[in-house]
């Protein structure tokens, strides 16, 4: 049986995308990514924890900076913009669902 | 063998300059990166407008691939190097590296393993090549299943190891699912993933959630949302139906005068984790019958001239 686990540490996150740490501390200045455990500031960033979501959106930021060759606060906008996109996406669905609950003829197109 | 003729996929002229090579990958990079457009066929689309940028922002890459070109051109569907080419050594010219190891055939045929050996400021070069592939795989799971902690065995392809020293392989691996997981969510699965190259430690499995759809509960955080139907006469006059919930029916008073959208909260009868117990609503849904009876008509004809309910009122305003 395999261990299910929903959060990673800061040492961890810097070996599975094999980055410097600095790296991590930036893409957290910028925002991108927030540790779990960060609204206590006393906490130095060797103890940050991240939910393991994190992983998916610190890849994807490292993408876009090497591929695209934009700078941090662009990528900070464009992930942010991604974020609400799913959020709406998937919010959409739900009223999507519960309209057709309630007329289910209805054409949403 | 097929000719790829990167001035053409860059859309640029092969006397452009490095300005104008830069600009055309920008823009196609922007409409094609998968991050930004996650549509069919893009990817590859991108990998091949990086590969082409790879080639010709590096001076050195691009006189071969010039030389090349000429020869080229003139068999571009069963194209084969020279005889006797060679690519020349790596002088390691900087740049940041745009792909990530994953070039056509007919690049590596023309510069062989070059394109990996570019490094990017602010990664560990070592162990990115040690260490093994993360994989992510989506997981549909039931509602009711996550309700309490449940074992799952999950099915996925392991893709073939860099090297070109495995092929494809099925896994198979008994996972389990803690109570209270959301739709969206990941679980990481340490270890699971591609093993690593050299004694590289091994990348991990990611289990992307995706809770199903279900045919009668909506999903809004920790609660759920059940949408009821009600008769005309029972949303006027109240009436206490059996509702369905997660685990088992409960019955539910519905007072009188309801209207379509009211919401009736049922506390603790959402969904469960560690920490939270969400409740239910239950949506009112009124529902005219499709066909009615003489009787029936004539007591909505009373109803009709002893009420004086206007329902357009606003209009009138």
């Amino acid at each position: 049986m395999s261990e299910t686990l929903f959060s990673i540490s800061f040492d961890e996150l810097c070996q599975v995308e094999g980055i410097e740490g600095e790296l991590i501390i930036e893409i957290v200045e910028y925002g991108i990514v927030i540790p779990i455990n960060k609204p206590s500031d006393q906490i130095c960033y060797e103890q940050w924890l991240f939910d393991t979501g994190a992983i998916h959106w610190v890849k994807k930021a490292l993408r876009l900076r090497q591929d695209l060759e934009i700078d941090w606060v662009a990528i900070a906008m464009v992930i942010k913009l991604m974020q609400q996109k799913e959020a709406l996406q998937k919010e959409n669905r739900l009223y999507q669902r519960q309209l057709r609950r309630f007329i289910p003829s209805v054409d949403l197109g | 063998m097929e000719f790829k003729d990167y001035y053409k996929i860059l859309c640029v002229e092969p006397d452009a300059n490095a300005k104008t090579i830069k600009t055309a990958y920008r823009k196609l990079a922007h409409k094609y990166h998968p991050d930004m457009n996650p549509d069919e066929g893009t990817e590859a689309k991108f990998k091949e407008v990086a590969e082409a940028y790879h080639v010709l922002k590096n001076e050195q890459l691009r006189a071969e691939f010039d030389e090349l070109r000429q020869y080229g051109s003139q068999s571009r569907h069963d194209f084969q190097p020279p005889p006797g080419w060679k690519a020349r050594p790596n002088t390691g010219q900087p740049g940041g590296s745009q792909f990530h190891g994953d070039f056509s055939d007919f690049f590596n045929s023309i510069f062989g393993g070059r394109g990996q050996s570019h490094h990017t400021p602010g990664f560990d070069q070592a162990q990115r090549s040690a260490r093994g592939q993360d994989i992510e795989i989506e997981l549909p799971i039931f509602l009711e299943e996550t309700l309490k902690e449940s074992q799952k065995t999950v099915e996925f392809v392991m893709p073939a190891g860099d090297y070109a020293q495995t092929a494809p392989s099925k896994k198979h691996l008994k996972v389990k699912i803690p109570q209270g997981v959301m739709d969206g969510e990941r679980i990481r699965l340490k270890g699971q993933g591609k093993p690593g190259h050299q004694g590289g430690t091994a990348g991990d499995l990611y289990l992307h959630i995706r809770v199903v759809p279900h045919p009668l509960f909506d999903v809004r955080g920790h609660n759920i949302i059940i949408t009821i139907p009600l008769s005309p006469w029972e949303a006027a006059l109240g009436t206490k139906i059996s509702v369905p919930t997660l685990d088992g029916k409960i019955h539910l008073t519905i007072p009188p005068d309801s209207q379509s959208g009211d919401k009736l909260r049922v506390k603790g009868k959402g969904l469960k984790n560690k920490e939270l117990i969400g409740d239910m609503f239950a949506v009112i849904k009124v529902t005219m019958p499709e066909k009615t009876s003489e009787k029936g008509k004539q007591l909505w004809q009373e109803l009709a001239n002893s009420e004086d309910f206007d329902p357009r009122l606003e209009w009138s305003m």
